[in-house]
């Protein structure tokens, strides 16, 4: 039985105004879909901690493309974006959060991606970074 | 981006008229609010009914203007829309802030962009 899937592109310069632009574009476009509000929001939030991270320490040098490609079903929006910056892992990071007394000014972005996303997985392919993730379609209370 | 100034009794409020805080403008809104915050008035209330959305970089130059408003001049934070409130939550960054459902109502002072 084929699933109902959806697939959505989109191409953005490695740049923070460029990622600003790409989600808010993201977003009007989501706000259509009748997609539950709670998942949208985490989308986005998740979209930009991961795609600030690629230009960040990916592509300091301002110059780099970010693929990010969307696939929606009716249980979960599967996210993946390629970069071709400097390789990462993240595996050590984001398992606990910076401790609010510290009163931290980041440190947060890989802690907000492994509490919303499921599965999340980065590999090295090729000269790439590959990050997949998946977001569940559930209204959160 | 844009913010106003407005008096509430002892208090300035600072209420930030751009829907989305982040990594983009965090660096912009932080100057902005440091100049702003030459003004007299404690506590400063950021008022945020107009910010639909924060990421970590937003949030980190919030906590960035409460360092700088030192010890003795809190930071408080009003009117947040459910997924900012859950931004708050989620990194535990409502334990480090009063805050308000409501912005108090404010005789205005001055707007910055």
């Amino acid at each position: 039985m084929a699933e109902d899937r959806q697939i959505m592109l989109i191409e953005c310069a490695g740049t923070l105004q460029a990622i600003r632009k790409a989600l808010q574009d993201l977003d009007a476009t989501l706000a259509g879909d009748a997609l539950p509000e709670g998942a949208v929001q985490d989308l986005g939030l998740v979209l930009t901690e991961a795609m600030t991270n690629i230009v960040r320490h990916g592509y300091p040098d301002g110059t780099g493309t970010i693929s990010l490609s969307l696939s929606l079903t009716p249980h979960a929006i599967d996210c993946k974006i390629i970069d071709d910056g400097a390789a990462f892992e993240p595996a050590h990071l984001g398992h606990a959060p910076p401790s609010p007394m510290d009163l931290p000014e980041g440190g947060f972005g890989w802690f907000i991606i492994r509490q919303l996303a499921s599965q999340v997985c980065y590999r090295r392919e090729g000269g790439s970074n590959v990050l997949r993730f998946s977001m569940p379609l559930r209204e959160l209370s | 981006m844009q913010i106003t100034l407005g008096r509430a009794e002892q208090a300035l409020v600072i209420a930030v008229l751009e829907e989305r805080l982040d990594a983009a403008v965090a660096l912009t809104f932080k100057d902005m609010v440091r100049d702003a915050i030459a003004e007299p008035g404690t506590p400063v209330i950021l008022d945020l009914a107009q910010v639909r959305f924060i990421d970590s970089s937003g949030l980190g130059a919030v906590v960035g203007v409460m360092k700088l408003l030192g010890p003795d001049r809190p930071l408080e934070i009003a009117a947040l829309s459910e997924s900012v409130r859950k931004l708050f939550r989620l990194t535990r960054m409502d334990t480090v802030f009063r805050i308000h459902d409501h912005a108090p109502k404010t005789e205005a002072i001055r707007a910055a962009e």
